[in-house]
């Protein structure tokens, strides 16, 4: 009996995290790409820090990729411990001239993203920084779409 | 070996007789000390205490530490100096407002409340950001000769790889306190 005792409180703890496991496999797994667009209103945009996050549901970054202009083509700068997390920090820049800069709304970055569950996710963004070609500050308007699912 | 309290028989625990008698013979009624023979030993013992305690005063300390020493021994005593609980009330006090200053340092780490006096701060806007790795990537590509305290990586020249520092330290979401 004194054998079992201590088999016995091992199962006891064990039991929630074995009864999770079944519950989190069968949770539905989904990917979604949800584009990050700055608009710089008519000014050339050099420069973007942006702050995005996920509100609701179980989300983890799972990629990060560059946005449609030449300027912001290659991915943007971010910490890699936000992947397999839901709030990263983008930031990018470009020393082109003003000619070869967007203007107007741009997608600056593509973020994919893993939903587990059914729940579906919302999402922020929050500009930190976002300069001209001489590194004026300007204001920018940042937002997010996300894709359609094929 | 015999337990010393064992009982041996031919041990004999009757009392002896003689003992027996004298125990017969004191007196009966309670002795009682007169009061002014009690008064008379309470004032020999206050004066002879404090000729003793005169004595010690007049020994300068041998340390200060030992010195510091005794006067904590005092306000331990129960029977301590009357300022001891003004003395209690003073370093509760003085833990509470420590405690306090502690709690709030922690909260408030001086990066939160004080503008970033970092040589990264190339713009001097009080933060690190992507401005300020714009500005010193215009620098380069200018033909600029950037301070030398921009040679973040130490390698002896600054250069894009130190623009990617900054850059890092833009981003990075330890700074900003969560992931």
């Amino acid at each position: 009996m004194k054998r079992c005792l201590p088999m016995l409180l091992v199962l006891l703890l064990a039991a929630p995290i074995i009864a999770q496991e079944p519950a989190l496999t069968n949770q539905p797994i989904r990917f979604r790409a949800v584009d990050v667009l700055v608009d710089s209103m008519g000014k050339p945009l050099a420069a973007y820090q942006l702050e995005v996050s996920a509100r609701k549901g179980t989300v983890k970054i799972v990629g990060i990729e560059g946005g449609e202009h030449p300027a912001f083509k290659d991915p943007p700068f971010y910490d890699p411990k936000a992947m397999q997390h839901e709030r990263v920090i983008i930031a990018a820049f470009s020393t082109a001239g003003a000619e070869r800069l967007p203007r107007g709304r741009t997608r600056v970055a593509t973020i994919h993203l893993q939903v587990t569950g059914e729940e579906q996710p919302r999402y922020s963004v929050k500009c930190q920084a976002a300069a001209s070609v001489e590194g004026e500050k300007i204001p920018v308007i940042a937002s997010l779409e996300e894709r359609r699912a094929k | 070996m015999m337990d010393k309290n064992s009982y041996r028989g031919d041990e004999d625990l009757e009392a002896p007789d003689k003992l027996v008698k004298a125990l017969a013979t004191l007196p009966k009624e309670r002795v009682s000390v007169p009061r002014h023979v009690d008064e008379a030993i309470l004032r020999e013992a206050r004066e002879h205490l404090r000729s003793v305690g005169q004595g010690q005063e007049a020994k300068p300390p041998a340390w200060p530490w030992a010195e510091m020493m005794r006067v904590i021994g005092d306000f331990l005593r129960p029977n301590g100096p009357r300022w001891r609980p003004v003395a209690l009330w003073s370093a509760m006090a003085a833990s509470f407002v420590l405690v306090a200053w502690l709690m709030y340092n922690f909260a408030h780490p001086a990066s939160s409340h004080a503008p970033a006096q970092s040589v990264e701060d190339l713009n001097h806007d009080g933060k690190v950001d992507i401005l300020d790795a714009f500005c010193l990537a215009r620098q380069l590509e200018r033909g600029g000769r950037p301070s030398r305290q921009l040679d973040l990586n130490g390698d002896g020249v600054v250069d894009q790889r130190d623009v990617a520092i900054i850059a890092a330290h833009a981003v990075s979401l330890e700074r900003t306190g969560r992931l």
